[in-house]
């Protein structure tokens, strides 16, 4: 397949990929910057407060009806965050219809995307109060709605306690005691900051008539629309990667709480992030350890132990940690860890079939693969290299899981260092 | 600006559909230009075929046993079935619905492999006392995954309300006391009963070749002997038209409340109706419920609602409801307000603009999910599995076309009323 084709503005980069197969057209607008207490939850509640309405189109529902009128184009803003990186994105996924000028379509589509990153104004649109209050409220539910989704909650807690004191400790929505004191002049203030000093960055994959001439009139209008004589971007890429010889004393937290299931999460630090080197090593190492249906912690957990029905590990790329998780019964939390223990040491001797490896790394290659077949995914990909300061393909990337010996894994698998093992007891039934 | 109710569509690829000897319905829709593979492999057989006959014998199965098979067909003694996928680059999984079950491979390379294995997996069988018994731990710990979702009960909740007798009322994995009643005969018999290839369907969509896979079913198909398709008699009860209670509260520990109000259909459906009910209710419900809706900016702009509000629709051949909520607040007050706008486009009918914005919509979102491969795949499945018959995708685009309001407009009369309208909510314990 193609690359991505970067053309540099000097404040932003503009990245377009044609791809001839999909009948969707996807844009999208991502900023990202380090994330930090003091500002981290207004940071996390611009995308929706964009949502309620710009300049031009004052409410979210102008907004829905802007984007019906282009045959249903989704548009969506949001937040998501990389290991101490907040991420803020404006993305539109835009229909290809037969008999509509597909040049038109684009055009509206981005100035939408556009509009909902620059066209605001203090006590207009999203800015105005009753926005900013009606955002508040919604915010401070998004907040106490994490804790409705157990699992997800869990893994949450224990990256923020093996992260503790460090930017990738701090949680994607921010805090609720924060939300309270925000005033629409200080969130338009963040507002402005973000769009000063955050790294930006334009993507375009899927059919467009005419991709450079699309490319450069994106970068032109980013260039007018952000402020300009700022650091563009820093030259040293801020590591989140918890290292093995830093990490504190191994910490056990339990929390309780009514629920059927145990929530068991055990994280370990790697040392090793997407930029290494040995980050291949590790996922193939993540990937026979816990990754899959096939991996060490499926088979003795679940399958001969009956012990779990979800138990996988994760690779959490910004921060190298992996993270063991378990659904159980809260009585059975010794055994799991002596299992998932007894499998990691396995692996730390070597012990790494043929079968295992080669099941691993065709399942991992198969994942890159059908990656290339979905435009979010492809630009998700893109720019969580760029964030980590080091870009690979998807074809580099299954190149390197090629090159990787087991002993290379069996290394990495050495190296980890227990850093927090998180428990959100199940405690009684409801109905 | 053309006119969309009268664009001629050309689609991204062709769909072929043939009955092959054995009875198994096959589906390609070859896509040259994707990498994806996706493949799936379905039977007629849900959580709510829980009573049947064959041969004049009737049978009454355990709760959850559709399920419990589900998880079994991956027990194979020649293979490991997810390693088998796996070393070949593709994975496995499955799920059981009320009324199918599907069993899916994603795969990059290798798609003739992939298809082989699928079929003989799933056409093999290997029970012992001992695997069924170990696997009721695992189905134990799904149990209780899903019961700690406070989105998931609220919608089992919604269905225990709307269905007196129905066994779509009833948990799809079942409970963990009816899991641990399933024998292996009884699973046996299931099997025997619900996968024989007359009652199954094999689609796929993706980066194959067509000639070659057709040839490998086939000759697969070909070696293999299911003798006769037992005549099943499928047995539901008697389901009144009205709802088995009109509200219903459950206190969870839960932070955030949900409140879901439904609608009952009176009957099930089949055949072209299906795609024809499911476009309308599509349309109807994005006209009346959408973002685009003066409705939903006025819940939005009174915090009774956030962005995940949203109304959906399902039909099947024998049930059928509409699902319209989200998080809230307050749920009392939310359930109220939707109930008032209902009586209210009732009698003031559809708008005709709100009508012909949700179509161009509609539109652009079916083009969109040509994109996606695993859709094209589940959604066929699952019209075909409810009687529709064989189908091209133009057929969903000519009825979207030729969608009318007064045909909207006879739906909102005819299904949203409120003595078949039931509320269920999830308020923090």
């Amino acid at each position: 397949m193609e690359s991505f084709q970067t053309l540099d503005a000097g404040r932003c980069q503009v990245h377009a990929l044609p791809h001839p197969a999909f009948r969707t057209k996807e844009l999208s607008l991502r900023f990202h910057l380090r994330m930090a207490r003091e500002h981290v939850t207004e940071v996390a509640m611009l995308p929706a407060v964009w949502m309620n309405g710009t300049r031009s189109l004052p409410t979210y529902r102008q907004i829905a009806l802007a984007t019906d009128h282009l045959y249903g184009t989704y548009l969506r803003a949001s937040v998501s965050k990389r290991g101490g990186s907040h991420i803020l994105e404006v993305e539109a996924s835009v229909p290809d219809v037969p008999g509509e000028d597909e040049a038109a379509l684009v055009e509206r589509a981005l100035d939408l995307v556009l509009s909902l990153a620059f066209d605001h104004a203090l006590g207009a649109g999203g800015f105005a109060e009753a926005a900013v209050e009606r955002e508040k409220a919604l915010h401070v539910r998004r907040i106490r709605a994490v804790r409705d989704a157990k699992a997800s909650y869990a893994l949450q807690r224990c990256h923020e306690i093996a992260c503790r004191g460090t930017p990738a400790a701090l949680p994607r929505l921010g805090f609720e005691e924060d939300v309270q004191a925000i005033l629409p002049d200080r969130l338009y203030e963040v507002h402005r900051e973000v769009l000063a000093q955050a790294e930006v960055h334009a993507y375009m994959v899927g059919q467009f008539r005419d991709m450079a001439g699309l490319a450069e009139r994106v970068a032109d209008r980013l260039s007018d629309a952000l402020p300009r004589d700022q650091a563009r971007r820093e030259d040293a890429v801020a590591s989140d990667v918890v290292q093995p010889a830093t990490v504190r004393d191994f910490e056990q937290v339990t929390e309780a709480e009514e629920a059927q299931q145990t929530q068991f999460d055990l994280a370990f630090a790697s040392g090793v992030g997407f930029g290494d080197e040995a980050y291949p090593a590790l996922v193939m190492m993540n990937g026979v350890f816990g990754g899959f249906a096939h991996s060490k912690l499926f088979m003795s957990i679940r399958e001969r132990r009956s012990l779990a029905y979800s138990v996988w590990s994760f690779l959490d790329a910004a921060t190298g940690l992996v993270t063991v998780y378990a659904g159980i019964s809260a009585d059975k939390r010794d055994e799991v860890r002596d299992l998932l223990e007894a499998e990691l040491e396995a692996l730390r001797r070597g012990e790494i079939g043929a079968n295992e490896w080669q099941e691993t790394r065709a399942s991992l290659c198969n994942q890159y693969q059908q990656m290339m077949d979905q435009p979010a995914m492809l630009i998700a990909w893109h720019h969580h290299g760029v964030v980590a300061g080091r870009v690979r393909t998807l074809p580099e990337m299954i190149a390197a899981l090629d090159r990787v010996r087991p002993e290379e894994a069996a290394e990495v698998a050495r190296s980890l260092r227990p850093v927090c093992l998180y428990v959100l007891e199940g405690r009684g039934s409801h109905a | 600006m053309s006119d969309h109710r009268h664009v001629a569509l050309e689609l991204p690829f062709d769909t072929r559909t043939w009955t092959l000897e054995n009875g198994l319905v096959v589906t390609l829709m070859p896509r040259p230009a994707l990498y994806q593979t996706y493949g799936m492999f379905a039977t007629r057989y849900g959580s709510v075929d829980r009573a049947f006959r064959i041969h004049g014998q009737l049978h009454e199965m355990p709760d959850g046993i559709a399920h419990f098979l589900e998880h079994k067909m991956f027990e194979d003694p020649e293979m490991d079935v997810f390693a088998r996928f796996a070393s070949h680059g593709a994975s496995v999984d499955a799920y059981t619905t009320f009324d199918h079950t599907a069993y899916y491979f994603s795969g990059t390379g290798e798609i003739a492999r992939h298809v082989r294995t699928l079929l003989d997996f799933v056409q093999s069988i290997h029970l012992t006392d001992e695997n069924v018994e170990k696997e009721k731990g695992i189905i134990a710990q799904e149990i209780h995954m899903v019961n700690d979702q406070p989105d998931r009960k609220v919608y089992m909740e919604l269905l225990k309300s709307m269905y007196h007798e129905h066994p779509v009322r009833i948990d799809i994995a079942g409970t963990v006391d009816s899991v641990r009643a399933i024998t292996k005969e009884q699973l046996l018999l299931c099997y025997n009963t619900f996968y024989h290839p007359s009652n199954m369907v094999l689609v796929l969509a993706g980066g194959f070749d067509a000639d070659e896979i057709a040839h490998v079913i086939e000759e697969n198909q070909t070696r293999k002997s299911f003798g006769k398709p037992p005549a099943i008699e499928r047995l539901y009860p008697d389901e009144p038209p009205t709802p088995a209670r009109s509200r219903h509260s459950l206190p969870l520990p839960v932070r955030e409340p949900r409140l879901l109000v439904g609608w009952k259909e009176a009957n099930g459906a089949s055949g072209s109706n299906l795609i024809e009910q499911d476009t309308v209710m599509t349309m109807l419900l994005d006209a009346l419920f959408g973002p685009t809706s003066a409705f939903y900016q006025g819940l939005l702009d009174e915090g009774l609602i956030d962005k995940g509000f949203s109304a959906g629709y399902e039909l099947t051949n024998t049930f059928g409801y509409t699902v319209v909520g989200g998080k809230t607040p307050h749920p009392d007050a939310l359930a109220e307000r939707i109930q008032a706008h209902v009586a209210r486009a009732r009698e003031r009918g559809i708008d005709e603009e709100a009508f012909e914005r949700a179509r161009k919509k509609t539109l652009g979102r079916v083009l969109m999910s040509f994109d996606q491969n695993a859709y094209l795949v589940r959604s066929w499945v699952t019209y075909f599995l409810r009687g529709h018959g064989a189908f091209a995708w133009a057929q969903v685009i000519a009825v979207l076309q030729s969608m009318t309001l007064e045909r909207a407009n006879a739906r909102l009369q005819e299904h949203l009323r409120e003595d078949n309208m039931v509320v269920s909510a999830v308020v923090p314990s």
